[in-house]
């Protein structure tokens, strides 16, 4: 075991935010999405823009009672900055969220959507930057939210539930590495070392399991459930 | 043969062994308490298969030499265990909680048990946290004496107490009542190292006098005396049944699971969370997931321990009792839990009970809000 500094990779990320819309299971530490009223629609949902152009959030969040919506993107470290994509989610409107997620507003004129960009401290700026690059905005409001190992704050808040907002600029209070954030499996953009650590487990689970053959698909089929 | 004449056969013994001490006040010589090893067993088509018992006791994966005889009963099996035939009787009528009796001597017995259940796959011992095991003494009669133990490896089953102990060791038995029991934990000098091992309970029929005095370990051993097998029997189903609610609704709970569809992924599930009551230090937080991790008993888990940053270690193990893979995250705070949606709950159990005889007393699965 290597006592080196701890990186978050996107997986990671993207699980802590999860245990804030779900349950952080860990007393004191409540998840702040689920107590503003936020549920988990779903992760990775196909989504489009004005113009069409595919994309997936990370997390798809909903606050029907408060007529709001989030698109949720995680961002962790490096060149963190896409303007293509951060324009995808800006050139979204309510009326491609509510088609793309099925979701049935009270009153769908009156469905808020927002872009959520969550950064590690630091890459807020260059999110900012792709922000200010992109025109014709059609989301209703947006926040760049930046994550440290002891809080959360939200930098550039113009987001519209104004519960959500309030709450963000006045931080939340979360120790970042207590959160769960193996929830979700691993993806292609692990390091090789996780992607030959969870193999390992697969295959070494088959051979326990009394599998002395298998395939490729068979492996990978079964290696990605968690 | 049928279960009719086992109970018959197991009754008559007791009843025997009974009269004996009655009579003149000692055991008699080689006759051995009845013992019944409550056991978890992942085997597929237990329930309808004549086959299933004998196919799979007899397979690869069974640690040690077993010659199965089947009987009219398709839940009912006797069993030769070994190069001595250490017999047993099996009970699969709950096709999941296995109960296997014997009265052959504790330590051909303990031998045999810690070969075939915990050296086996698919196989494992039940496993009863202090707190659960606690609550359920009253339910199964009256305790008479409770054991605690800790630090102390003297393998499963085997209640002989070796003469080096750690330094840290407990070894201590009281009156029964769990009041005072937990009266006596809850004290600072006591609470880390009081874990509940075993008790004594007498379960009696009101009505006939009957009686079965029985020794029940946290590992699902039930050392039986008495003069009633049926009442033995009964306590062991009780137990069994509370077991099970526990393991299946820590299932229902903790399995993790996603459901896809054209809406994106959706989770289902919650972390299991052991939270350590006073923060480890680097050395004891290393200490504690080698012996996790290294495969051995108790804990039977195997996997790479992988560093993230200082006090966080992530683990993605496997479970050598099924090969269920189970994901850790081990801080020096808790032990964070993801069962995947295949993986036996017996695990959650095995690990909680040993952590709380091995690790510290006061270690309890938070239950999720």
């Amino acid at each position: 075991m290597d006592p080196n500094g701890f990186r978050i990779s996107h997986r990671q990320l993207v699980s802590a935010i999860l245990s804030l819309v779900t349950s952080t299971d860990i007393p004191g530490v409540p998840a702040y999405l689920a107590e503003l009223g936020y549920e988990l629609h779903s992760i990775e949902l196909p989504m489009i823009d004005v113009h069409g152009r595919t994309y997936t959030p990370d997390l798809f969040v909903t606050n029907l009672g408060r007529h709001n919506v989030l698109l949720i993107d995680c961002k962790t470290w490096g060149p963190v900055a896409d303007d293509l994509q951060i324009s995808k989610y800006l050139r979204t409107s309510s009326q491609e969220v509510i088609t793309q997620s099925g979701i049935t507003p009270f009153d769908p004129t009156l469905l808020t959507s927002d872009a959520l960009f969550i950064v590690m401290s630091g890459g807020e700026g260059d999110i900012a930057g792709a922000v200010a690059r992109c025109n014709n905005h059609r989301i209703n409001g947006f926040g760049i939210v930046a994550v440290s190992l002891t809080r959360i704050d939200c930098p550039h808040n113009e987001l519209t539930d104004i519960a959500l907002s309030r709450s963000l600029d006045q931080g939340w209070d979360v120790k970042l590495q207590d959160l769960p954030l193996e929830r979700l499996p691993y993806e292609p953009t692990c390091p090789n070392w996780e992607l030959a650590d969870a193999i390992f487990q697969t295959v070494f689970s088959m051979y326990i399991e009394g599998i002395r053959d298998f395939t490729m698909y068979l492996l990978g089929k079964s290696r990605g459930r968690l | 043969m049928s279960r009719q004449e086992m109970i018959a056969t197991l009754d008559e013994r007791m009843v025997r062994t009974s009269d004996h001490f009655r009579e003149t006040g000692r055991r008699q010589y080689k006759r051995n308490p009845l013992k019944s090893f409550l056991v978890e067993a992942n085997v597929p088509g237990v329930a309808e298969d004549r086959d299933a018992v004998s196919n799979f006791l007899t397979s690869d994966g069974i640690d040690i030499p077993v010659r199965v005889v089947k009987t009219d009963d398709i839940s009912i099996h006797r069993l030769f265990v070994g190069k001595d035939d250490t017999e047993f009787w099996l009970d699969t009528l709950d096709d999941r909680f296995w109960i296997l009796h014997t009265v052959e001597s504790a330590t051909e017995a303990d031998y045999v048990i810690r070969r075939l259940v915990n050296n086996s796959r698919k196989l494992d011992s039940i496993w009863l946290p202090s707190g659960f095991f606690e609550q359920t003494i009253d339910i199964l009669g009256l305790p008479r004496q409770l054991t605690s133990k800790f630090s102390v490896r003297t393998g499963l089953y085997q209640e002989s107490i070796p003469e080096d102990l750690a330094a840290d060791a407990l070894v201590m038995k009281m009156g029964g009542s769990v009041d005072r029991w937990r009266e006596f934990r809850s004290t600072p000098e006591l609470s880390r190292t009081m874990a509940l091992w075993s008790a004594r309970i007498v379960r009696r029929n009101e009505d006939t006098d009957l009686s079965a005095d029985d020794d029940i370990t946290a590992s699902g051993k039930v050392t039986a005396r008495g003069d009633s097998f049926n009442i033995h029997q009964e306590l062991l189903t009780v137990l069994k049944n509370q077991y099970a609610g526990l393991i299946k609704g820590w299932e229902r709970t903790f399995h993790l699971d996603w459901a896809t569809d054209h809406d994106g992924l959706k989770p289902s599930g919650k972390t299991a969370v052991i939270p350590f009551t006073n923060r480890l230090g680097e050395e004891p937080l290393v200490g504690l997931v080698e012996a996790l991790f290294e495969g051995g008993e108790p804990y039977r888990l195997f996997g790479s321990p992988i560093r993230q940053g200082p006090n966080r270690i992530v683990t993605r193990a496997v479970d050598l009792h099924t090969g269920g893979r189970i994901n850790f995250e081990i801080t020096d705070s808790f032990i964070r839990v993801y069962l995947f949606p295949q993986t036996c709950g017996n695990v959650l159990a095995r690990l909680v009970t040993n952590l709380q005889h091995f690790h510290d007393a006061r270690i309890t699965l938070e239950p999720v809000a």
